[in-house]
């Protein structure tokens, strides 16, 4: 999502725009969308209960890191360009990296609270408080930060989602050249 | 090759954001969010029980709990209850509309924010286009 316009895995060209979407960028677009989608699951514990919430924070987990290595060009190169860049770019990083803190943070203290999926794996590990108020703590500052996440980027994916859905009316595989 | 290199880069991100989380917890600051008094027994709504004084352990049903564990510290959970609960789907709904009001306002935000500098960029180059115009029309007449 952060590559956009940079020459990356997801960038859009406004020219191809009737061609057929690059597997990186179909591939960006829904990890984030199955990112955002479980993440709210994940937050709505009194929806999902303990067993689901525990087990969906742990796949997220794995997910993130995955979506966090797609970005990793952006990252590094944000970040040694951060004081030349617009205010808009710096934005964007100080928010990512907050959410880096906040997302990883309270995967952490999620795992360290853990009373169904661990134990189930055959890990006890003892918790106290402080990890059980960071997990809260946390999950409400990443609750602000996600939509704000996204929608810094919500031309990327207006217009990825356009063209995905364009392709998909027009048939399955069909260009639509 | 480069998704491994960059997957073990985030992965020692994590690691230090990680050893930055314990450090917290072992340094004075923790008391910003667990204030001095505050390690009594509680019982947290949805995040577990809290015992006095240190840490808890979870076993699951029939387990036997291991040498030197206190009295109190240890519970049981029944890791078989994978449900939802239907009856509370208004906490799905009021989380997903506090994600959707979040990006609707920054996205708000962001039209704002590009129309105000499309306004102003075109307001210099016509300003610029104006002095051109009189530079050359003095040129002209002089």
């Amino acid at each position: 999502m952060d590559d956009i316009g940079g020459g990356g895995l997801t960038q859009v060209r406004p020219r191809a725009s009737r061609r057929q979407l690059p597997v990186g960028t179909r591939l960006d677009f829904w990890l984030d969308v199955v990112i955002m989608v479980s993440y709210i699951f994940a937050y709505s514990y009194g929806f999902t209960g303990d067993a689901i919430h525990e087990w969906l924070g742990l796949a997220l987990g794995l997910v993130l890191l995955v979506h966090l290595t797609l970005h990793w060009d952006w990252v590094v190169r944000t970040t040694r360009k951060l004081l030349g860049r617009r205010g808009h770019d710096r934005v964007i990083w100080l928010v990512n990296l907050a959410l880096l803190f906040g997302m990883t943070l309270c995967i952490v203290s999620g795992i360290v609270i853990s009373r169904v999926a661990l134990p189930s794996l055959g890990f006890f590990l003892t918790s106290n408080l402080f990890w059980n108020r960071l997990h809260i703590l946390t999950a409400e500052i990443t609750l602000g930060l996600v939509p704000v996440h996204a929608a810094l980027r919500w031309r990327w994916i207006a217009g990825v989602g356009r063209r995905l859905l364009t392709r998909r009316a027009g048939g399955p595989g069909r260009d639509l050249r | 090759m480069k998704f491994v290199r960059q997957f073990g880069a985030v992965l020692l991100v994590v690691a230090a954001v990680t050893a930055l989380g314990v450090a917290w917890e072992h340094s004075s600051a923790a008391d910003w969010i667990t204030p001095p008094g505050s390690s009594t027994a509680t019982k947290l709504s949805d995040h577990g029980r809290v015992v006095r004084g240190g840490g808890i352990i979870r076993l699951p049903p029939g387990a036997h709990p291991p040498p030197g564990a206190v009295q109190g510290h240890v519970i049981y959970v029944d890791t078989n209850a994978v449900q939802l609960d239907l009856s509370d789907i208004g906490n799905l709904t009021s989380t997903a509309e506090i994600v959707v009001a979040a990006m609707a306002g920054v996205i708000v935000l962001e039209i704002t924010r590009r129309r105000v500098w499309r306004a102003r960029r075109a307001a210099r180059l016509a300003s610029a286009r104006a002095a051109r115009c009189s530079q050359a029309l003095s040129r002209r007449d002089g």
